[in-house]
């Protein structure tokens, strides 16, 4: 199979492009929101409640569409012990007794931090989480999740 | 365009499965396409930082080993651009990487508006089956329902919801019991003196589907529909709900599926003999969030207690649950439920000499009311659970309804109530936790005033999704006077089951 320099050139961008993203030790988590939405800043009791899908819509009915990643990942960790004040054990319990009452489904998750973001920019009810490198102009970082702590943007 | 579209797609493959191994083993420049993030270094695992490359020079040194993708090392200098012409190309090439990569995000995420990011159906349920064993002397009561007091493995739920999500303001869920019921039931206890024989279901009959027909027989059962709703929700604070619902009243009744619950016995209260376990009709939901507070509630109307699925009369039930639940500084949840509703039990006849003159007389009237308190609280290893229910039933006059569909015992008007509390706590080792539980229920009947129901357990938690549950309970029959002495209906059971969700 003949590959033009074009194709090689594809192939490599797909292949940096998916390359996966790790928490450096020092690096942070943004949490993101699309750049639309009317939210400059999130509390971490409001975060807590967005996460646990006890608040489903933004101001004006808009549905909040969050997104959360792997759930053993080490971002998704650091978030859930930050916002949530869970771990993992403890999460898998607290949705898996949510289904069996029939509540709200939990966010959904996607593969990777760089996914997230750009989920968050094309969504427009969308919040997510990445690392703070990841958060570009295309999406608005409304709280810093560092040092298990929720921080302001 | 197809060659790169089929390299592309080979790429991502590549890419995927690097992700999969988890072996992110060199940094890659990414922050040269329009949707990522800038140019800056994507560390290790073990965070050794690397140096950003060059933006638009798509270089690439990696040099892993657990990752073949990623093993390779590749030097691309010999497709710098060299020309205006090649720089556009380049350009309009990460274009196309970057659409078609947020094209392959988006599908992943089944996503291409906020309104239908939402999973389309999913399937999840729990399944539990074991042991039990049930002490009661020979002449009881309690044997007179048609279950057995030997040792015998038992079916106990096999539940599975499908939930429909099909965008973000509508669901429907459906919950389905799968059961081998009606076979082995009890229809009619025997009464050789008035010359009744005793009747059982039996659902077993010839498989004339089988390749040798006549001589394979198979017991077909059937399913327990627990619920069927379509909820539309406009806002945090307004939904509604539609359709067989379980009733929300307390915390049992909700929770209702043996992974949630911390024991295996419901209390009396629970089963349907107070306010109805389903119930057919809408209600309206909704909570507020205040700090860290969440406000809920949930008011409905319904066709009530009834003895089919239909309304025989125009008097409908109402109902209301309110909540107040935390997660700070540990979760808890308080609740408050209250019911009214008006059972109405209707003869249909003719007259053999006016067949097509159907009548409908009510020979069973009256109506109850309900209200319950809850908690619920859960501080790290410990959980502990307590409700109230209080009923208040009054006959409409002669309208009275046998006890047990035995001649000449009718329920008297009554002011009925339960209680039960359970407190569990994990240990650290091997998933054990024990608890203990204590039901107290006042339901005057011919068997005695009330009932307690002390009990022991052990749950042993091998995962998040599978337990072995285990439950000792004692039931003790008696007056609150003392009056009579009813120990002869005392019984003791012992219920185990291996439970797993999924």
């Amino acid at each position: 199979m003949q590959v033009t320099r074009r194709e090689f050139m594809v192939l490599l961008g797909a292949i940096g492009l998916s390359t996966r993203r790790v928490l450096a030790g020092s690096e942070g988590l943004a949490v993101i929101v699309h750049p639309k939405l009317d939210v400059s800043r999130l509390s971490d009791l409001e975060l807590e409640a967005i996460y646990l899908t006890e608040r489903r819509f933004w101001s004006g009915n808009k549905p909040i569409v969050p997104f959360n990643l792997a759930a053993r990942s080490e971002a998704r960790i650091s978030f859930d012990s930050a916002v949530l004040r869970m771990d993992p054990d403890t999460i898998a319990r607290y949705w898996r007794d949510r289904r069996v009452r029939s509540g709200s489904p939990p966010p959904r998750q996607a593969p990777d931090p760089l996914t997230v973001v750009r989920l968050v920019a094309n969504l427009e009810g969308a919040i997510g989480y990445a690392p703070e490198s990841l958060a570009s102009r295309e999406v608005r970082v409304v709280a810093r999740v560092k040092d298990g702590k929720v921080q302001a943007p | 365009m197809t060659g790169n579209v089929r390299i592309l797609a080979i790429g991502i493959l590549l890419a995927a499965k690097a992700n999969a191994q988890n072996t992110p083993s060199a940094a890659r420049n990414t922050g040269d396409l329009p949707t990522s993030a800038p140019p800056t270094a994507v560390s290790q695992a073990n965070s050794t930082p690397v140096a950003p490359a060059n933006e638009g020079t798509a270089t690439e040194s990696s040099t892993a080993g657990a990752n073949p993708a990623a093993s390779e090392t590749i030097s691309t200098t010999d497709v710098k651009p060299s020309s205006d012409a090649q720089r556009k190309e380049l350009e309009e090439l990460k274009e196309e990487v970057r659409r078609l990569r947020a094209d392959v995000d988006m599908s992943q995420a089944s996503t291409d508006s906020e309104n239908s990011y939402q999973r389309k159906i999913e399937l999840y349920g729990f399944m539990d089956m074991g042991f039990q064993k049930l002490w009661v002397r020979n002449g009881s009561a309690a044997v007179g329902v048609g279950t057995s007091r030997a040792s015998t493995f038992a079916l106990g739920n096999v539940n599975l919801y499908i939930d429909a999500n099909p965008n973000q303001t509508w669901r429907a869920l459906t919950e389905l019991r799968f059961t081998n019921y009606p076979n082995g039931n009890l229809e009619q206890i025997a009464v050789p003196s008035l010359g009744q024989n005793q009747v059982q279901t039996n659902t077993s009959i010839p498989d004339v589907n089988a390749p040798d027909p006549g001589w394979n027989n198979v017991n077909w059962g059937a399913f327990v529909l627990e619920q069927a709703w379509i909820q539309g929700t406009v806002t945090d604070w307004f939904g509604v709900r539609a359709g067989y619902w379980l009733t929300p009243f307390g915390i049992w009744n909700i929770d209702h599926g043996s992974p949630t619950l911390i024991g295996l016995t419901p209390p009396q209260f629970t089963r349907g003999r107070f306010y109805p376990q389903h119930q057919l009709g809408v209600q309206i939901v909704g909570q507020a969030t205040s700090r860290s507070w969440t406000f809920g509630y949930t008011a409905y109307i319904s066709n009530g207690k009834t003895r089919g699925t239909l309304d025989p009369t125009e008097d409908k039930a109402f109902g209301l649950r309110l909540t107040a639940q935390t997660m700070r500084p540990f979760p808890m949840t308080f609740g408050l439920a209250g019911y009214t509703g008006r059972y109405s039990q209707q003869l249909v006849s003719v007259s053999p000499a006016t067949p097509l003159d159907v009548v409908t007389n009510e020979v069973v009237g009256y109506r109850q009311w309900d209200v319950g308190a809850d908690v619920s609280l859960d501080i790290q290893k410990f959980r502990f659970r307590t409700e109230l229910a209080i009923e208040r039933t009054d006959y409409d006059g002669a309208k009275l309804e046998l006890q047990w569909n035995i001649p000449g015992y009718y329920w008297p008007n009554r002011l009925t109530w339960g209680w039960y509390t359970i407190s569990a706590y994990q240990l650290p080792w091997l998933g054990l936790e024990p608890y203990l539980s204590c039901e107290l229920y006042r339901f005057p009947n011919m068997l005695s005033e009330s009932i307690a129901v002390p009990g022991v357990g052990l749950n042993i938690h091998f995962n998040t999704e599978v337990q072995l549950k285990s439950q000792f309970t004692r039931v003790l029959f008696f007056d609150f006077n003392g009056a009579e002495n009813h120990s002869a209906q005392n019984m003791s059971m012992l219920a185990t089951r291996l439970v797993i969700a999924y």
